[in-house]
């Protein structure tokens, strides 16, 4: 390193940008501002909120106060939230960059944390929230409903895609996902990243699957599938599970000595506590694993579901029934699993039509 | 529509456009206060810009008031906003661009220096300056591209700096705006129109294959490193339709290498949020290795430090060891190898018209538009696809007149539609 240059830190732009201060030197709200937030996290469980959304919420309105104040010295949240037209700053200005989604959240966790707070403070919480959208910048309204507001938030992605992976990738990844562990896992590695390359099942709700969640089903051709049962949207779904990933699934369930009928307990285990499910990291580093060794970078989940989305239209699937395979509510989000491989295809077919 | 660098369409007239509230403070402090040493934008209580009472003596006219026309605290402000969303950089450049000459040519037109808070509360002088299209020191007048692009940077600032002008003007300003413009338009119909800037033309023109593989045989020649460079860069630049300046800056963290030996590279196009993935084939690939292994090469014997590397970080296309290959040399490449091959010359965009053209003349546009990166195929009608005056006289000779099936009548049949 050349002398007098100061190191940079992974999450540092660049020389210019401010250093991020990591989680040990940011100090804690004040006493009543955590009393607030335990008290608004509360409230909102009591709600029936989702747990990590409130945790999210949580989060975000802890972030506006160090960005309304200081990483080392946050702004009370009595003090900033008595004053919307300060939160709406935070909003739009932030210190640091953040995501759009980042940015999106912080909105709706301080409208809500408005709205909480307001009682305590004996404010008027309905023009509080007047106030704040009136300092907050407008885009293109879409309708009586939506107001366009404009938050801060960068559009793009922070992490590199991957490339674009279709089927044949998918099987070599499976191929690739035992090597190098013990006998005792190889099975189980196989049949967890069988799951994440050839099922619609996202990696929390592969690595949650229990044995009782299987089952074979006869449909009205005479043929027996494997299907998995999952919650999503409130209810109970059942996936089907195609022929690679339920071959992965007879096998483990043939390594452990047993019918797949009679087992029970987690079907991806940790390997030190045994009837424990796989952690999720775990997961993440055995699919990681198999990528590298297979030689593709990291894949994540999604770019997986995208390959697996598209080896199923190979096998001639249309886009409803792509999207029933894999558990999805509307057509529209099987297009963006496809968007890229479309866009590949394109490009191939252009340079087979004009000779490049 | 042009892009804007915040991604948004800069119109907001509904039900939901929030009323300006009165009992917040004005947005620039008390403008009475001409010796204030800070200027507090937007939102009152939080920490203001700190300015220099020094430099502001110096940029100010006596008055308090601004003479550099990047000085305006609006605009900082807006482009602190604008940054915060994400927008690109020279998307940027270009807004920030815009409202200076906005604000250089009100003064000019009004004869007083002029904010654009004040701008804004004189929608006349706002209507007449978007509608101006003198350039100034020259004799030539503005495009109409120019004046689209000013309009498009007065409506994203209207809208990122929406709540304090609302404050300002004590209405919506989109509004303040829409009287301004429709002040200078020319009433037509049921609607405006604004007649001010030159047309755009139709400029550059789309080389035919034959002139392609000439231009590229003929870059082929220059010797060491440098010519294999040459056909590995323009080859992915004609085959992809991809933008030059994506190209250039390709850095090696952005390229991918297969296990099928196939390469993908990442290319970050101008208004676009997401790279665009490019597969090369294998002849593609093959020069693209050749020139990284000549390069590299090369940069050993003349004991230079820098290496090409797929997968790590570092520019791709060198000209010397001392960093990217810049537009201009790429320019200089490209014109003397069209010189070389004996061609009428073209540019590096010039390629990507000839991939439009030669692609929408055998497949359906949205297929192109989806392969060349096109967001629709409205640009790619417009500006990129110009049909080849040859290639239409050996599709007519091919038309065959035959009758239908009922012998009736006459349809046009064969091998102009059968492609």
């Amino acid at each position: 390193m050349p002398k007098g240059r100061m190191p940079l830190s992974p999450q540092q732009l660049s020389l210019f940008s401010p250093p991020l201060i990591s989680t040990g030197d940011r100090r804690r709200l004040d006493e009543d501002s955590e009393r607030l937030l335990h008290a608004y996290k509360e409230a909102r469980d009591a709600e029936g909120s989702h747990p990590r959304s409130v945790s999210r919420e949580v989060c975000q309105v802890r972030s506006l106060a160090r960005e309304a104040g200081s990483p080392q010295d946050p702004a009370s949240l009595a003090v900033l939230f008595s004053d919307p037209a300060r939160v709406a700053r935070a909003l739009v200005e932030p210190t640091r960059p953040v995501a759009l989604s980042t940015g999106r959240t912080r909105l709706v966790a301080a409208q809500r944390f408005l709205l909480f707070i307001a009682s305590s403070l004996n404010r008027d919480a309905r023009a509080d929230q007047r106030v704040l959208e009136a300092s907050l910048p407008h885009g293109l309204d879409t309708g009586w409903h939506a107001l366009g507001t404009a938050v801060a938030g960068h559009p793009g992605r922070r992490r590199r895609r991957g490339p674009t992976l279709d089927g044949a990738d998918l099987f070599r990844i499976v191929e690739h996902a035992a090597e190098g562990s013990c006998i005792a896992r190889r099975a189980r590695d196989r049949a967890l990243v069988s799951l994440l390359c050839f099922s619609g099942l996202r990696p929390e709700e592969a690595v949650g699957l229990r044995w009782d969640d299987l089952e074979w089903m006869r449909a009205d051709t005479g043929r027996y599938g494997l299907t998995v049962a999952v919650e999503r949207r409130g209810s109970r779904l059942r996936l089907l599970v195609p022929g690679p990933a339920a071959a992965a699934i007879r096998a483990l369930a043939e390594h452990t000595g047993e019918e797949m009928a009679a087992l029970s307990g987690p079907l991806l285990q940790s390997r030190r506590r045994t009837a424990c499910h796989l952690s999720y990291r775990s997961a993440r580093a055995i699919v990681v694993g198999a990528c590298r060794r297979a030689g593709y970078p990291a894949a994540e989940a999604v770019e997986l579901r995208s390959a697996f989305a598209s080896w199923l239209r190979a096998q001639g699937l249309s886009e409803h029934e792509t999207g029933e395979v894999l558990g999805l509510a509307r057509v529209r989000s099987v297009d963006c699993l496809l968007r890229r491989h479309a866009e590949l295809a394109a490009q191939r077919t252009v340079r087979e039509r004009i000779g490049r | 529509m042009i892009a804007s660098p915040d991604g948004h369409a800069h119109r907001n007239r509904g039900l939901g456009s929030p009323a300006p509230t009165p009992e917040l403070a004005h947005p620039l402090g008390d403008p009475s206060a001409a010796n204030a040493v800070v200027i507090q934008l937007a939102i009152p209580g939080l920490r203001a810009d700190r300015v220099c009472s020094k430099r502001r003596s110096a940029q100010s006219n006596g008055n308090g008031e601004p003479t550099d026309a990047y000085d305006d605290p609006f605009l900082r402000s807006y482009l602190r906003r604008l940054s915060a969303r994400g927008a690109a950089q020279k998307g940027a450049t270009a807004y920030r661009y815009q409202l200076a000459t906005v604000l250089r040519t009100a003064s000019r037109i009004g004869g007083r220096t002029v904010d654009l808070g004040a701008l804004f509360q004189d929608p006349p002088l706002l209507g007449r300056t978007l509608a101006d299209d003198v350039a100034g020191g020259r004799e030539a007048r503005l495009s109409r591209w120019t004046l689209a692009q000013r309009r498009s940077a007065i409506r994203s600032f209207t809208g990122l700096m929406g709540p304090e002008l609302a404050q300002l003007l004590g209405e919506d300003p989109h509004d303040v705006l829409d009287r301004a413009l429709r002040s200078v338009a020319e009433r037509v119909g049921g609607g405006y129109r604004l007649t001010g800037g030159t047309p755009r033309r139709r400029i550059g023109h789309a080389p035919s294959s034959d002139t392609v593989a000439a231009v590229l045989a003929a870059a082929s020649k220059d010797t060491g490193f440098v010519g294999v460079r040459n056909v590995a860069f323009l080859s992915i630049l004609a085959a992809s339709g991809a933008r030059v300046n994506a190209l250039r800056q390709l850095d090696g963290s952005d390229c991918v290498v297969l296990p099928s030996g196939r390469i993908r590279i990442y290319l970050n196009e101008k208004g676009k949020a997401e790279p665009r993935e490019i597969e090369l084939n294998r002849e593609q690939g093959n020069a693209f290795r050749f020139y990284v292994d000549a390069f590299n090469c090369h940069a050993h014997r003349q004991g230079w430090r820098v290496r090409v590397c797929l997968g790590s970080g570092g520019p791709i296309w060198q000209n010397s060891g001392r960093g990217r290959w810049s537009y201009r040399s790429v320019r200089t490449t490209l014109r003397d190898a069209c010189v070389r091959a004996g061609v009428r010359e073209f540019t590096p965009h010039d390629l990507r018209r000839a991939f439009a053209t030669d692609a929408t003349s055998t497949l359906p546009r949205h297929t192109v538009a989806l392969a060349g990166g096109w967001k629709g195929v409205e640009r790619l009608d417009d500006h990129y696809v110009r049909p080849r005056v040859p290639v239409l006289w050996e599709k007519l000779q091919q038309v065959q007149v035959v009758p239908d099936a009922e012998g009736e009548d006459a349809v046009v049949s064969a091998a102009a539609f059968a492609l």
